[in-house]
């Protein structure tokens, strides 16, 4: 059997978020994982290496399941393992994997409450399977890069670095071992899934996280609204510094108004006031941002994003850049800047590290 | 009666680079037909089939979105400026 370890030694990969090294924006993570396992070897091997993996590298806390659990203290005095599932702190990660005849699969469950999912209670959980389909049974060999591939995957929307699809297929002929970033192209929901992990050159974003006076604000916009989507923009002066320009979300009066046009409230969706934009011109500002938050989601740009940024393919407000903040559980978790790229069509988000 | 419509700069390729045109209405309607007649194209931009506001634009009377006053019955007086602006909006 291959080495655990060495099978993750393929993520030594250093990332900035909000100039924030990995390792630190790690240790403000506050996720629970608990993962399962239908009892089978190669699953609870699986489940291993995800433990280890995801705890390891700080991304949270592993709870329940005392059988996979078990010894991971000792691996690394750094881990944090909670006494039970009821003390996982939300949002929780339910990890169901299992052994497939044609493979296996891992159901990821997030939920805002450690227990309510299992109580049938939770109201808010979303789902991601993951399906290996090795062509028939998954074998112990097979075990590491499972529970790599889901860490992977896991770590990739906890850092908002991509959205989860509702279901993941990965196809991967015997003796053929692929690389663990290649996954299946399949559509996500919301169609983002090709533009999700390209990236264009640091620029704008860098100069925002720079200018440090600028994101402060905007940050504090966000959870002031939460529950709700913040928005604003941000201006260049005519000195040539950056400006946060908070916003009224205007969304609930346009729900109000239309709700079978305007069909989201303020808790997903926001509008704001673009008359602000000519006050702010005739001031000698500049538009270069337009900032909003999800809440309780990642900092991806959406279907919605596109569709209003960019209702007929082209963007409304060519050059400009828009920022996406992640609040969840009431923090911020991560932000993003998108760009649209022509070559692509698309909105890219910007390269992170400087 | 003169109406200042004030272009978005992705419309402005219809009144040749032209920010601001100068028309004549006595209703946000009227001298939005006004600059489709000067203009031809711009209508369909900002209007759909149904003859509403189209969904991703705004269309302004002053500060307000005409959508909260009488939409394209509107009432502007001489003088007034009637802004047309892509709506910023989004969400998760």
């Amino acid at each position: 059997m291959r080495d655990p370890m060495a099978v993750l030694g393929r993520f030594g990969r250093q990332l900035l978020v909000d100039g924030v090294a990995l390792t630190e924006q790690q240790a403000l993570a506050n996720v629970a994982f608990v993962p399962a396992h239908d009892g089978s070897d190669v699953a609870k091997a699986a489940a291993e290496v995800l433990s280890r993996y995801l705890v390891g590298a700080g991304l949270g806390r592993v709870a329940g399941d005392p059988a996979v659990i078990a010894g991971l203290e000792s691996l690394d005095s750094t881990l944090r393992v909670a006494p039970s599932v009821a003390d996982a702190a939300p949002p929780v990660v339910h990890l169901y994997l299992a052994s497939r005849p044609y493979g296996a699969s891992v159901d990821a469950v997030v939920t805002s409450s450690p227990v309510g999912w299992i109580d049938g209670r939770s109201r808010d959980a979303r789902v991601c399977t993951a399906a290996f389909d090795f062509g028939d049974e998954a074998t112990l060999v097979d075990a590491p890069l499972i529970g790599a591939v889901v860490a992977e995957l896991i770590t990739e929307h906890l850092l908002d670095l991509s959205p989860l699809p509702a279901v993941i297929r990965y196809v991967w002929p015997k003796n053929a071992a692929p690389h663990v970033f290649r996954r299946m192209p399949g559509p996500a929901p919301d169609g983002s899934d090709s533009l999700a992990t390209a990236r264009v050159p640091a620029g704008l974003f860098a100069e925002v996280r720079a200018a440090g006076d600028v994101l402060g604000p905007i940050y504090d916009d966000c959870l002031a609204r939460y529950p709700n989507e913040a928005c604003g923009l941000i201006v260049r002066k005519p000195d040539g510094s950056l400006e946060a320009v908070v916003c009224e979300n205007l969304q609930d009066r346009y729900h109000a108004l239309e709700p079978e046009t305007y069909v989201r409230t303020a808790r997903a969706a926001f509008k704001l006031n673009a008359r602000k934009i000519a006050r702010l011109e005739e001031d000698g500002d500049a538009l270069v941002s337009i900032y909003h938050s999800h809440c309780d989601a990642g900092a991806y740009f959406s279907h919605e994003d596109v569709r209003s940024a960019a209702p007929e393919g082209e963007p409304l407000y060519p050059g400009v850049g828009y920022l996406v903040v992640s609040v969840m559980g009431g923090a911020v978790r991560a932000s993003e800047m998108f760009h649209f790229d022509t070559d692509r069509g698309g909105f890219v988000a910007e390269e992170l590290s400087t | 009666m003169a109406v200042y419509v004030k272009i978005p700069t992705p419309l402005r390729k219809f009144t040749k680079g032209d920010a601001t045109v100068s028309v004549e209405g006595a209703n946000v309607g009227e001298a939005l037909k006004a600059l489709e007649a000067a203009h031809p194209g711009l209508w369909d931009k900002v209007i759909d089939g149904k003859g509403k506001v189209r969904r991703f634009i705004n269309v302004y009377a002053g500060d307000e979105d005409i959508r909260f006053l009488d939409g394209l019955e509107t009432e502007v007086s001489d003088g007034a400026e009637v802004s047309i602006i892509p709506a910023i909006a989004g969400g998760q």
